[in-house]
């Protein structure tokens, strides 16, 4: 190993961070730096003979087929007019209490999570039928796109999830005990945003007016028109947790679920059929070009044994191992404030992961430390969905409610931001919490 | 140029949707497997296999529809004070790079697929030459740098001519 080679590590991410900052794209600012520093390394003759393989080594990973699939899902599930019938649902039930259609919103963001790994995904499906309405009852903008900013997140936080996929492969974990692990802090999330809002509509109930009850039969009817979604999630997390079929393999059956209910419902039709694959593609080959371009990078900076130099001198600090993850949870929450999410994960958990799992936490063992990391890890990518300057969601929701101006959706989003931080911080200092659903599930 | 990108925007939506659709056709494989193995016993030969050539066939048709729309994430927080001409020229060369990316994967897969092909490397149940995974990824990485090098060569004239979406 060359003397010089961890300051060429160094070199390439400053280099990678400056490109990044003179908008080339993430998936290119990754690539050329390690393709420079990979040749500087070893030779030209090895790094061309690098690249014979690389992506089919990373595209026919069967693990990450996943992503496609439940992007498919969800997408079906969009244009199949599920997100509809969902909120409808939630808004017969709760929508004639304070703030009633917010929460709406958010209980079916909630569930439409269920069926969809991608916040981007699951706020824009929700915006485009939640909005409308809010705006015909009356609700001011900063509550109704700041709930619907926050309510996106669910799509992440609730199992299915890609960031939670991507974590998995990056750190060979588990895939099904991830999404185990996710769900009741993903439920915490869900009823902290409940409670944000019935405390916002009270303390300002000019943001939301009343809306009539709907009468006892109606409730009903619109109820049992969500039996198809909850089916969906039965049969695959039921086969998942029931050692019928793996999470790979329920990526596969829900998105063919999911397309059958939208045919048999008759929603969906040729263009949403057309838009849908459409859509599908432009994300996977969005996603998939990230990794070709961090899988560069991290092969140089592997060969540079970087990864491991930061984690023998993060594991020697003298700071109390707790005080290390919460400054890396910290840097994770201020690196998603300017760059996407997807590519911090991809970037800095090959560097950060050892580290972390280096360290002696609660007692832990290394899987569970894992299982408990990653979902710390996703607290904070959703924490950047939704937090200026750059919110994904918050984009996404203004992008479909015009008429609000951006900055009141940062204004709103305060409160669920606050809630974002208790909710890391509760998790942080009690790891049972994400982990006893993954004892109770898999130890049999 | 013009006429290039006319006949390229609906040839990077026939690959999307070519692309997606194999996505699909995968999760209908596996769905008809894993409803064999739990009523038969019996699953599809190679179902793992055929899968992972297929996602992946499928991921490399979908990158040009997503170069075309200008999909891939950048940075835009520290550049937003910039001229327009300036962030134009800025994109322009990040449609270049990528260009690099496409370029080299596609001619390194390609001579790939070469190499594996000599060898007679096949997959372990169902012997699928290894060969074809590297070959179909090589049109669509293609594709996807072509439009890259349009969007890019198109960005430095000043009368920025979008490449139709």
């Amino acid at each position: 190993m060359m003397s010089w080679a961890p300051q060429l590590g160094l070199a390439m991410f400053v280099a990678m961070v400056v490109l990044m900052a003179l908008r080339m794209p993430i998936s290119a600012a990754m690539f050329i730096p390690g393709l420079v520093g990979y040749w500087l390394i070893s030779d030209g003759a090895s790094t061309l003979n690098f690249l014979k393989g690389s992506a089919v080594a990373r595209l026919t990973v069967y693990e990450l087929s996943v992503i496609p699939l439940f992007l498919l899902m969800g997408q079906f599930a969009t244009q199949g007019g599920l997100s509809r019938d969902l909120f409808n649902a939630a808004a017969a039930w709760v929508g004639h209490v304070r703030g009633g259609l917010a929460m709406a919103s958010v209980l079916s963001a909630g569930a439409f999570g269920a069926v969809c790994g991608s916040s981007v995904a699951t706020s824009a499906t929700i915006t485009q039928v939640a909005y409308p309405e809010m705006r015909r009852h009356g609700y001011k903008g900063r509550l109704s796109t700041a709930s619907l900013a926050a309510g996106g997140t669910l799509g992440i936080l609730i199992p299915p999830s890609v960031p939670l996929v991507v974590y998995a492969i990056l750190t060979e974990q588990n895939i099904a005990k991830l999404f185990a692990a996710a769900i009741v802090p993903g439920i915490l999330a869900m009823l902290g945003y409940l409670a944000v809002i019935g405390l916002y509509a009270r303390a300002r109930p000019d943001m939301a007016p009343l809306t009539p009850a709907l009468p006892w039969p109606e409730k009903w009817a619109a109820l049992v028109k969500i039996w198809p979604i909850l089916g969906i999630f039965l049969v695959v997390f039921g086969g998942i947790y029931g050692g019928i079929f793996s999470p790979t393999e329920g990526a596969g059956v829900g998105a063919v679920l999911t397309l059958l209910v939208g045919l048999f419902k008759k929603d969906l039709k040729l263009p949403g059929l057309q838009t849908a694959l459409l859509s599908t593609a432009e994300t996977t080959a969005m996603v998939f070009l990230i990794f070709l371009g961090a899988d560069m990078m991290n092969a140089t900076l592997a060969l540079t044994e970087m990864p491991k130099m930061v984690a023998s001198w993060v594991s020697g600090l003298p700071v109390a191992p707790l005080a290390i993850v919460a400054a890396v949870l910290v840097l994770y929450i201020a690196l998603g404030c300017v760059m996407d999410e997807l590519s911090m994960l991809l970037l800095t958990i090959p560097v950060i992961f050892p580290a972390v799992m280096a360290l002696d936490l609660w007692g832990l063992s290394y899987e569970l430390k894992a299982l408990w990391f990653g979902i710390l890890v996703l607290m904070t990518v959703s924490f950047g969905l939704i937090a200026p300057p750059v919110g994904l969601n918050v984009y996404v929701v203004n992008n479909l409610a015009r008429d609000v101006p951006m900055s009141e959706t940062y204004k709103g989003l305060v409160p669920f931001l606050v809630w974002d931080i208790g909710r890391l911080l509760v998790l942080l200092m009690v790891p049972s919490l994400s982990l006893w659903l993954v004892g109770a599930l898999f130890q049999r | 140029m013009l006429l290039s990108s006319m006949l390229l925007a609906p040839l990077c939506r026939a690959f999307a949707l070519v692309g997606a659709a194999v996505a699909l056709v995968t999760g209908l494989l596996t769905t008809v497997s894993v409803v064999m193995r739990a009523g038969w016993s019996q699953p599809i030969p190679g179902d793992v296999e055929m899968t992972q050539m297929g996602i992946a066939f499928a991921i490399s048709l979908c990158l040009p529809y997503c170069q075309l729309q200008r999909a891939n994430i950048i940075v835009d927080f520290f550049t937003q004070a910039t001229s327009e001409r300036r962030r134009q020229v800025l994109d322009a060369l990040g449609n270049l790079s990528l260009v690099v990316l496409y370029g080299l994967l596609a001619w390194r897969t390609s001579v790939g697929a070469l190499s594996v092909r000599e060898a007679g490397e096949t997959t372990m149940i169902i012997s699928l030459p290894m060969w074809w995974a590297y070959a179909c990824l090589a049109p669509g990485l293609a594709l996807a740098g072509w439009v890259a090098l349009v969007q890019g060569l198109s960005g430095f004239s000043s009368s920025s001519q979008e490449v139709a979406a």
